[in-house]
């Protein structure tokens, strides 16, 4: 009898076994027939060297008291989400000549991607907002040095920006300018001087 | 026996050499890792305060695209009871002495006699044997009946709750407007305490400057007569919230907030004066909805500081234009999402004024005689647009 269990029991255990087994490496669907793997569609995975492309970012000029533009060449990946977060990279580590970058020193992009409703999540290191100078205008020119690029740069499949520090919302960079929520990437009128 | 002959000759071997306990713990460790697998995919939600502060983590579930969260995610809101009967599958929460209800299946929700009824797209349902809210209940319903904005990001899996500073039903800006006759200004001498603000190149810090021009201005309306309060006297530190909860709570008719600017470009000088619009220079909102009123819903009406965007406008010009003898460089005036401003519901605006990155302004601000002169400035712009609103209003 105890010879019996054992074996009812053994053999229930094998079939367990196996079901497992047949659901883990059961094939999800049916391959009709081998399709060829992407070739180059991401060339960074091969190895090779990016190809340099003209990109825009935008800068403080101290005479002319605007954001300017200014032309750099960079290595671009293919991919929206890299070729984004390349671009703002560039955006807080160059300094050109006779131009002020509105982004504080120090600042590092952890993290760049899209999501499904063409907004980017943008997301520095805390030094954005630490090492800012504060300040209304400088706030200003900071949210509006980066809009400013990714609008160049990515015209079509970006929309809206969310900007994070160290990986959540933040009301603001230095007390004023509310970014809590994604800033459209159309600018507003340009307000009247008088 | 039977079972045992019939079955293959290889396989009985196998069975043969497996001890029992060495078997089943193989057994267990399979069907561990397959429940871990099922676990580690299981979406979760984080409920954040206005602060970004961590306050509820949740596990979700979807179904037929829809995400619903268990009641315990209501725990985020402080004040909010709840309570789930099981056999008649009904949820009661209470909050600020109101009471609404929800049945499982049922998309109704049931609120007190004379008030709006809501109806989810999706109504809450029994998952796994645990009532669950669709996300919809906690992003449109739960803002009605509370002081609580919700906003849901699916990137992120966070639901962010900020604490708005009025709802009253039915209100418009023209009957709060009227509710006090007497004119009072609040005036909100940016930054304090640890938070300093913007500091010049001699060592001159915002937060002192502007305290200096908030009592000069007080002086000055106290001369003339006028209310005023100020969201600090001394150099203490105050979070935003609080200065906006203090202006909100005294209903003033104008909010007067004081800083002092700082530019990457020791060039830029002058004052500027900002307005709070989501709709502006940068934009957080899409102009046409500013004109529809987003959040409108139902009877209930959640306000918004720009409603008083046409007399903030009104009450930077004549300030603006008060101020121009004042300083060699013309005044702009931008609109912008001002945090500082947002949540009162009055007009506001705030004024920057001048540059502690520039040698030539910093000078200025040092100069007390020269703070005086701007306090007055501001107080003739103050009174020009409040005499120019009384005539409009006929009063």
């Amino acid at each position: 009898m105890k010879r019996i269990i054992k074996i009812v029991i053994g053999t229930s255990a094998v079939i367990l076994v196996v079901v497992l087994a047949l659901i883990v490496f059961w094939p999800k669907s049916p391959q009709p027939s081998p399709t060829p793997p992407p070739i180059a569609t991401d060339i960074d995975s091969l190895g090779l060297e990016l190809p340099l492309q003209q990109s825009t970012l935008f800068f403080y000029d101290a005479n002319a008291l605007e954001l300017t533009r200014h032309e750099v060449q960079l290595r671009l990946s293919q991919d929206t989400d890299k070729r984004l977060e390349e671009i703002v990279k560039a955006l807080t580590e160059t300094s050109p000549d006779d131009l002020i970058n509105p982004i504080p020193k120090g600042t590092s992009l952890y993290a760049a991607y899209l999501d499904d409703h063409s907004t980017a999540y943008l997301d520095f290191s805390r030094d954005l907002a630490d090492a800012h100078i504060v300040g209304t205008m400088a706030e200003f020119l900071t949210v509006s040095a980066i809009l400013q690029t990714v609008q160049a740069n990515f015209p079509d499949q970006i929309r809206r920006v969310q900007i994070l520090i160290e990986g959540q919302e933040v009301d603001t960079l230095a007390g004023h300018i509310d970014i809590s929520k994604p800033l459209f990437l159309q600018m507003g009128p340009q307000m009247g001087v008088e | 026996m039977i079972a045992y002959t019939a079955l293959p000759q290889k396989t009985c071997e196998i069975v043969r050499c497996f001890d029992m306990p060495r078997f089943f713990l193989v057994i267990i460790i399979l069907l561990c890792t397959c429940v871990n697998v099922s676990f580690a995919q299981t979406p979760s939600i984080r409920f954040i305060n206005e602060n970004g502060r961590s306050l509820v983590s949740v596990k979700t579930v979807i179904e037929n695209g829809v995400t619903y969260l268990p009641i315990g995610a209501m725990d985020a809101f402080p004040d909010l009871k709840h309570r789930y009967t099981r056999p008649t599958k009904r949820l009661i929460l209470t909050l600020n002495g109101k009471k609404i209800s929800l049945s499982m299946g049922n998309p109704a929700v049931e609120r007190e006699a004379g008030e709006q009824p809501i109806t989810l797209a999706t109504p809450p349902q029994v998952i796994n044997q645990q009532p669950m809210l669709p996300i919809q209940f906690f992003t449109t319903v739960l803002p009605q009946i509370s002081n609580f904005n919700v906003s849901y990001n699916p990137t992120l899996q966070r639901i962010r709750i900020t604490e708005r500073m009025v709802l009253i039903p039915n209100v418009t800006p023209t009957t709060l407007a009227e509710s006090q006759d007497a004119f009072l200004l609040i005036i909100d001498p940016g930054h304090g305490g640890t938070d300093t603000g913007c500091k010049g190149k001699t060592g001159i810090l915002e937060k002192n400057i502007v305290l200096a021009l908030a009592e000069q201005i007080e002086v000055l309306c106290e001369q003339r007569e006028v209310p005023v309060l100020l969201t600090r006297k001394e150099d203490s530190e105050r979070r935003a919230i609080d200065r906006i909860r203090f202006a909100n709570r005294n209903r003033a008719q104008l909010f007067l907030s004081l800083h002092c600017n700082a530019s990457p470009s020791p060039n830029e000088k002058g004052i500027h004066i900002y307005i709070n619009n989501s709709s502006g220079k940068l934009q957080s909102k899409k102009p046409v909805d500013a004109a529809n009123g987003m959040l409108s819903r139902g009877k209930i009406r959640a306000l918004s500081q720009e409603d008083f965007l046409e007399e903030s406008r009104q009450f930077a010009t004549h300030i603006q234009k008060a101020l121009a003898p004042f300083t060699s460089t013309p005044i702009p005036l931008t609109e912008l999402p001002m945090i500082t401003l947002s949540g009162v519901y009055m007009p506001a605006i705030l004024i920057e004024i001048g540059y502690l990155s520039s040698r030539a302004d910093e000078a200025r601000l040092i100069d007390v005689a020269n703070i005086a002169s701007i306090a007055t400035g501001i107080m003739q712009g103050i009174q020009t647009a409040n005499s120019a609103a009384e005539a409009v209003n006929g009063k």
